[in-house]
């Protein structure tokens, strides 16, 4: 309908950075500070997280150049512009191979912490069934209204995580903190390494700049976007080794949601500011789960026109449920996360860089 | 919305629906723990018996003797006027149940079978662990282990060592509550008021001492007829192992080494007669000379303020010089608290509960990497070290009144 | 799904609005020069009804015949009495100029001189003239003419404005629409002397004839959105339209949806507050409710109190409203989730009291919630019906009564009856009836997930109504429009509520074509 397009609107520059920032704050906000705190002695492990934003911020500069280059057009149509048809093809499914497995560990993960957390003989393939039923949802409806959602959900989990940390500061002991800057190189560099993993999402810039009104604005929002998840990573992690040292955080499965555990506000109805924060890891990885979602979908409409989206809903939703019941422990869980992670990097940073690299050298632009 | 999506959807809903609801189970049909009680057993009875159904199971070190404290929520209801409080006919707000196991899991588990209602440990407030399992090699950390790691139960919880036996702790009948265990705990947060209880320790920081390099110390409690008495605390070296016990003023003068006091009274002799202070505040400093790898220098710095509470000795208390000598009396007083306390646990214990190595290591870390391993074990620097004490007290305030009665009275 | 709906809808009736219009008549009858003629098909077409007045007289002292056609009763007696007969009687026998001889120089003559009413025109087709009458004019035939001059004379009882009942306020104007759209534009124009206000008129209803008003104020309305109204309003192909219910229901953008997605008010204030915020209003006759359109979650949420009390007052007011919304929808749920599922979540001492309280209650807490919200409902349901002193008796009976009965007799415990009661109170406090109906069919949703999956299924479900809200439009403007899309510069008019000089723009949501509200800079 023709009034239907007044919602229809491109995103802007800072709603593109908050998108970044919700994909980027997923499972891997919970479970950082353990691998960080086992590679950095405690406190030093904030240099790390912000070693790893910069570099972070570095190749998200590169791809948010790589798709402004091309506005209006999907990276299925660049990268055929770029590399011939048939890379693009190959590209593109193996990206869309890439961020379905994403969404499968996030619905496992969803499984897992909740089965962990809240329930006890709820079995977990009906935990993530009922959340993958919601991802669908959200993914049917328009692609601009789902985007939106980050909008409404990414405030809410800040000022949640605001307020736990907040009731947190009686239990911070200074003594946790240091000593400060004792770590070698070396072992900040491993650190940042461990974290890195947790920024993995920014990568979206690459297929949602079609979508923005100004696709040079990219590289401005992605500053924004890992602007949000770096200083929220740097303050949890400070709280996580300051209540619990480092020595506690390198053995705690979930330090996050520990922290989140250990406050309580004394008098209120909650009494226990983990069901708070249950809300917002909830909101967040759904998010996060969502968008991959629909990437994969977007992808796959761009290179096969003709199938529907509902039709590839339909289809992918087993596959990634069935993906998603695989790991058979914490430890398969952890493992598959890695794998992923390391799968991306190749197929989401390493070859749009090279398709960077080509486009400049062969001079070659999208036309508006 | 899409109808080839709502079937399916209203399918899966509705299956979910009817095979549904795994997790639930009312409120009322929870066992709330509250409190545990953590034993030796005192036979080896249920040990045999239980050899002698299985006798080829392995055989394990320890066993324990666990007592949970189940609340009766019925019982908390004065009157309890509301209906249904039938079975519980004697009207108390807990039950006490104990069983013997080697793990705390298997203990929890077989409560299902005694009782109606399954243990919940969300609302654990107390744990108590008697001397007997602390002293035992890997004892206090192997009952630790399973409170820890139940994603069901907080580290919240606050842990007490009983001077004696675990069970009798929680199973006083106070006055005052109806819940011996939120007795206990309500007595923990009392530190503000006695000088001579040592800061509450939460279960999760007993999993940080767990892993730290570090001696420490966990309040101790001990049971008396119908209420019981908080006060002294239970010494553990750094191999999680209980060495000993602090009396009550030896763990004042270690709040005063910590500087955790926050509150409490101080008691001197001005003249040949008692005066006693409120304490207000206090601060706390180590100053360390560490040059000297085989006698490091520790001093350290207590300044402490208060207000008169209460003094039997005749003097001028607005004079100046009489506040001094006051000053003086007290600042004693607590140097020589500190110094007995020293003299127990740095000369006879040997562990450091006063947290010299965690100051080094946040002070001087490249040092602390070299002597961390001889420190408080081989080559022991800790013993070698010589630790002062140097005290002040600010008196602020005289109370209400300067004098209760002239000289001449007397 | 919609969007499809409406397409294929768009496709039958792709004719511009006016036109269209004319399109829905019945067939064209003309006049014809006989009046006995014209007279008879009028009493055929209508049935010779009894309240249909027909008045035949001679012009003076010629014996061109005339008669005047009106219903009783729609039409004003005193004023046919006076201001037509009267005059034409009166006029005509008095006046030097002789009575010409040509019926249509008679009409000419009528229509120009004699009638001194301010709305008349002539008219030709028989079935217009038809419809005129059936709305209360007062049709006037010449003998040999084929023309006639229809004459408003509109004039019904209506009922005396009053205090709407549905939105009361302590503080503002105290009157309401009522069920005449005549009543209702003045009512607008009072408020409303900008010149630039339109009321675009047309009817609904191709047998019940009720006549439709667009009202917006032309330089501030976005006029993409006045178009799609008046798109959608040319769609409606209905027979009969007693309520402004119809339309909404006709122009919504997701019929699947539990949100109203036009509001409803019988205040007067508040739809000149919308129009000047660049939404549209649709009056209908018959009925006090006015459809302001688009809708977005503020103003649902929002009491025009909010803006006459000081912003202190207002900004409050709003906090606790919003509180309010989330009590209604969650509460019940909350309560099953925390008590069935997490019960470590609450404070011990409550716990424990939660527990002794339902010690001894037959069911688990979703049937007892979901027992006690539907005897709410009933309650509800039921005082609405019953007269209003009866309604209050019911309110006590059920409130109290059931209330205390079911404790006492261990049917439910005295938790969840606070539960509930919080529920219905928080319900009650917000401000729009039909948006608290939509979050009454959400808490239930709500309470199946708490049912289901705890904590989880609460959230899970939010993230649902979420995800609902955020594709729900209406008129094409997206529902939570200030949160989602983001415009950072309404948000001083949303949750909070700026001081009066603060807000110097219109929402930037409805895309006003003129944004500034105050243009002499800093008024203070």
């Amino acid at each position: 309908m023709s009034a239907q397009t007044l919602s229809e609107k491109m995103i802007s520059k800072n709603h593109m950075g908050i998108n970044i920032a919700s994909v980027t704050v997923g499972v891997g906000i919970l479970t950082f500070p353990r691998a960080l705190a086992k590679a950095t002695s405690g406190f030093d492990g904030l240099i790390s997280v912000v070693i790893s934003g910069l570099v972070a911020l570095l190749i998200g500069w590169l791809l948010a150049k790589l798709a402004a280059r091309f506005p209006r057009q999907t990276f299925f149509d660049y990268t055929a512009i770029i590399a011939s048809k048939p890379v693009a093809y190959a590209l593109t499914l193996l990206v869309c191979l890439y961020t379905m497995l994403f969404v499968s560990f996030e619905i496992r993960a969803i499984g897992n912490i909740a089965k962990q957390y809240l329930f006890y003989s709820t079995p977990v393939e009906m935990i993530t069934l009922s959340f993958l039923l919601i991802v669908q949802y959200a993914v049917a409806g328009s692609r601009i209204a789902m985007l939106r959602l980050n909008l409404l959900f990414l405030p809410v989990v800040l000022v949640v995580i605001f307020f736990v940390l907040v009731f947190t500061t009686q239990l911070l002991e200074i003594e946790n903190i240091r000593p400060y800057f004792s770590s070698s190189w070396k072992s900040l560099l491993e650190g940042s390494k461990a974290v890195g993993l947790s920024y993995s999402g920014f990568e979206i810039i690459l297929f949602y700049t079609m979508l923005m009104r100004n696709p040079e604005e990219g590289p401005k929002a992605m500053l924004l976007g890992l602007f949000i998840p770096v200083s929220l990573y740097v303050t949890i992690y400070i709280f996580v080794i300051g209540v619990f040292s480092a020595e506690v955080a390198k053995n705690l499965t979930y330090p996050t949601i520990d922290l989140a555990k250990e406050v309580e506000i004394p008098g209120g109805f909650f009494e226990r500011v983990e069901s708070m924060f249950f809300t917002i890891w909830i909101m967040t990885i759904f998010n996060t789960c969502v968008m991959w979602l629909d990437i994969t979908i977007l992808n796959l409409t761009s290179m096969f026109r003709k199938v529907k989206k509902m039709v590839w809903i339909l289809a992918l939703s087993p596959i990634i449920y069935f993906v998603a019941m695989l790991p058979q422990n914490l430890v398969d869980f952890f493992a598959f996360a890695d794998a992923i992670t390391y799968f991306g990097m190749i197929i989401v940073y390493l070859c749009p860089i090279c398709l960077l690299l080509i486009a400049i050298m062969r001079g070659v632009k999208g036309h508006e | 919305m899409n109808k080839r999506f709502a079937l399916p959807t209203i399918l899966v809903i509705v299956s979910a629906l009817l095979a549904g609801c795994w997790d639930q189970v009312q409120i009322e049909e929870r066992g709330f723990v509250v409190g545990i009680a953590i034993d030796a057993p005192r036979t080896k009875e249920v040990e045999k018996r239980a050899a002698k159904e299985a006798p080829r199971k392995p055989k394990v070190k320890q066993r324990f003797l666990v007592t949970h404290q189940l609340v009766i929520p019925g019982g908390l209801i004065a009157g309890s006027q509301g209906g249904g409080g039938g079975q519980n006919t004697t009207n108390e707000a807990f039950l006490n149940l104990t069983s013997e196991g080697d793990s705390l899991f298997e203990v929890s588990r077989e409560l299902a079978t005694r009782t109606s209602r399954a243990p919940f440990y969300q609302h654990l407030k107390v744990l108590v662990i008697s001397e007997e399992v602390a002293r035992t090699p890997n004892g206090f950390a192997n009952a630790m282990d399973f409170l820890l790691r139940d994603p069901d139960s907080r580290r919240s919880g606050k842990v007490f060592i009983a001077n004696g036996l675990a069970k009798s702790i929680i199973e006083v009948k106070p006055k005052t509550e109806k819940l011996p265990s939120l007795y206990i705990n309500s007595i923990g947060e009392n530190i503000e008021k006695n000088a001579r209880m040592l800061p509450e320790v939460r279960i999760g920081d007993i999993h940080e001492e767990l892993l730290n390099p570090f001696s420490f110390v966990i309040p101790r409690v001990r049971a008396e007829k119908n209420e019981i008495k908080m006060a002294g605390s239970a010494v553990f070296s750094l191999y999680n192992q209980m060495v000993g016990f602090l009396g009550e003023e030896e763990t004042e003068g270690l709040n005063f080494l910590t500087g955790s006091i926050d509150g409490g009274l101080l008691k001197a002799k001005v003249k040949g007669d008692l005066v006693v202070l409120n304490i207000q505040g206090t601060k706390h400093e180590i100053v360390q000379d560490l040059r000297d790898k085989q006698n490091f220098k520790f001093t350290i710095k207590i300044e402490c303020e208060g207000i008169l509470a209460e003094a039997y000795a005749l003097m001028d208390f607005l004079s100046k010089e009489e506040t001094k000598k006051l000053e003086r009396a007290f600042a004693k007083e607590i140097e020589r608290m500190c110094l007995d306390t020293l003299q127990k646990v740095h000369k006879e214990m040997k562990v450091d509960v006063i947290k010299l190595g965690s100051n080094i290591r946040q002070k001087e870390y490249s040092l602390w990497k070299q002597i961390q391993k001889d420190w408080e074990s081989g080559q022991r620097l800790y013993e070698k070290s010589t630790i002062k004490v140097e005290a002040k007290v600010y008196l602020r305030n005289v109370g209400s009144i300067n004098r209760s009665e002239l000289e001449e009275g007397r | 799904m919609m969007r499809k709906f409406f397409a294929q809808r768009r496709k039958k009736k792709t004719s511009p609005f006016s036109q269209h219009m004319q399109q829905r008549q019945t067939p064209e009858l003309t006049l014809s020069p006989n009046l006995a003629d014209n007279l008879e098909l009028f009493r055929t077409l209508l049935g010779n009804p009894h309240d249909l007045l027909i008045r035949t007289f001679l012009i003076g002292n010629t014996n061109h015949t005339c008669a005047v056609i009106a219903l009783d009763g729609l039409a004003d007696s005193d004023m046919l009495h006076n201001q037509v007969l009267g005059h034409i009687q009166l006029m005509i026998s008095t006046s030097e100029k002789s009575v010409p001889p040509e019926p249509d120089e008679i009409i000419q003559l009528l229509f120009e001189e004699v009638l001194s009413v301010v709305e008349i025109k002539k008219e030709t087709s028989l079935t217009a003239a038809l419809d005129c009458i059936l709305s209360g004019d007062t049709a006037l035939f010449v003998d040999g003419s084929s023309e006639l001059i229809l004459i408003d004379s509109k004039g019904w009882k209506t009922r005396g404005i009053e205090e709407p009942v549905s939105e009361g306020l302590v503080r503002g104007p105290r009157d309401g629409f009522t069920e005449s759209i005549r009543d209702n534009t003045v009512r607008i124009r009072r408020r409303v002397k900008d010149p630039n206000l339109r009321f675009e008129s047309s009817w609904v209803g191709t047998r019940s004839k009720t006549e439709l008003i667009i009202a917006y104020i032309d330089d501030i309305v976005d006029h993409e959105m006045l178009d799609e109204v008046r798109r959608r309003i040319a769609t409606i192909d209905i027979d009969e339209v007693e309520e402004s219910g119809f339309i909404e229901q006709w122009i919504e953008d997701d019929f699947l949806s539990p949100f109203p997605q036009a509001h409803n008010t019988e205040r007067p204030d508040k739809v000149s507050a919308s129009l000047f915020q660049g939404r549209v209003a649709i009056l209908l006759d018959g009925t006090p409710m006015v459809l302001i359109l688009p809708v977005t979650i503020g103003l649902l949420l929002h009491s025009p109190e909010d803006y006459y009390e000081r912003w202190i007052v207002g900004t409050l007011t709003r906090l606790l409203r919003y509180l309010a919304a989330f009590f209604a929808v969650f509460s019940p749920s909350l309560y099953i989730a925390l008590v069935t599922f997490h019960p470590g979540l609450i404070p011990s001492d409550l716990a424990f009291s939660i527990a002794a309280t339902r010690d001894g209650v037959p069911f688990p807490a979703f049937i007892e919630s979901l027992m006690m919200i539907t005897t709410m409902e009933l309650l509800q349901e039921a005082g609405l019906r019953l007269p209003k002193p009866i309604g209050q008796t019911v309110g006590i009976v059920g409130g109290l009564v059931i209330g205390d009965a079911a404790v006492s007799a261990g049917i439910v415990s005295p938790v969840m009856v606070i539960v509930v009661a919080l529920t219905a109170i928080s319900s009650f406090a917000i401000p729009s009836f039909q948006l608290a109906i939509a979050f009454r069919m959400i808490r239930f949703f709500a309470m199946f997930g708490a049912a289901i999956f705890g904590i989880y299924g609460v959230i899970l479900s939010l993230i649902a109504i979420m995800i609902h809200l955020s594709n729900l439009t209406s008129i094409g403007y997206p529902y939570l429009a200030p949160l989602a899309p983001q415009m950072p510069r309404d948000w001083k008019d949303l949750i909070l509520r700026a001081p009066v000089t603060f807000l110097k723009e219109r929402p930037q949501a409805l895309h006003p074509e003129d944004e500034i509200r105050m243009r002499t800079g800093d008024s203070k």
